[in-house]
């Protein structure tokens, strides 16, 4: 039972050998040509423009934030002056 | 490398593999398109650690299970919307068949060993494919799957036995070939 089942398998492997090759369709290059032009693709240079735009960004947004952090301390030092525990002309 | 010297060399190539995948030509003239996007695309950067030619068969190898895959979650997602079926597992031939390398007198007879090698696991099949339809060597078959002989020899196995039992629980396919 067995070795039938076995000549069957390697009689479709003889079938799938015999498999014929297709030759393409000549218009498949002019599909393919056509297909990778419609490709819509972003150029490398915006890219590039978006990223450097972003970075700038973040900059501007940083510097803000520090220099709002400044003005933020210097109001606190005049509200509550700092003493440094010295002794005048000692 | 320039794009139309590699696809006139291995367009060929490309349609008959994917052909054995999906086994329709609209279907692999479909891959084989977008296998060629793909080349055109990564050509710049591909490295060559691999030829060309074992390059554009991994992207094959891979556009064609990936076809597979949407077309079946496509239909899958189709079906349960309308009949609501979620919990049953649903099972649907992959595409429809009408390979033309095959003749017409013994299309129904292929079409039931394809069925058998459709269900079969995605490394499974493509071991048969490359080795028993392609007729490619075990170690070209080795290199475009990233095997080792050993593993390729015993993924074979597996993959023999495996259609065996497929193809003998269905019709006799002795009197259909």
């Amino acid at each position: 039972m067995k070795k039938t089942s076995n000549i069957n398998i390697e009689q479709v492997f003889d079938h799938l050998a015999s498999v014929k090759k297709v030759e393409p369709s000549k218009d498949l290059y002019f599909k393919t040509k056509n297909a990778i032009k419609n490709q819509k693709t972003i150029p490398l240079f915006w890219v590039i423009a978006a990223a450097c735009f972003l970075i700038a960004i973040v900059g501007v947004e940083f510097y803000t934030f520090s220099s709002k952090k400044n003005t933020f301390n210097q109001e606190i030092s005049i509200v509550f002056p700092e003493t440094n525990n010295i002794l005048y002309h000692e | 490398m320039i794009f139309d010297e590699i696809y006139f060399e291995h367009h060929k190539m490309v349609l008959n593999i994917a052909l054995q995948y999906v086994q329709n030509m609209e279907d692999a003239e479909e891959i084989t398109q977008d296998v060629f996007i793909k080349v055109s695309k990564n050509i710049h950067t591909f490295k060559q650690n691999s030829s060309v030619k074992t390059w554009i068969y991994r992207i094959t190898i891979n556009q064609s299970l990936d076809f597979l895959k949407a077309k079946n979650s496509q239909k899958s997602n189709f079906l349960s919307s309308i009949f609501s079926l979620n919990d049953i597992k649903l099972k649907i031939e992959p595409t429809t068949f009408n390979h033309p390398g095959i003749e017409l007198e013994q299309k129904e007879a292929y079409k039931k060993i394809f069925e058998a090698i459709n269900q079969l696991s995605d490394n499974q099949k493509t071991v048969i494919i490359l080795l028993k339809i392609e007729d490619k060597s075990q170690s070209e078959t080795a290199e475009i799957m990233n095997l080792s002989i050993k593993a390729l020899e015993s993924l074979f196995q597996r993959a023999k036995k495996n259609l065996d039992i497929l193809l003998n629980k269905k019709d006799n396919y002795e009197k259909n070939v």
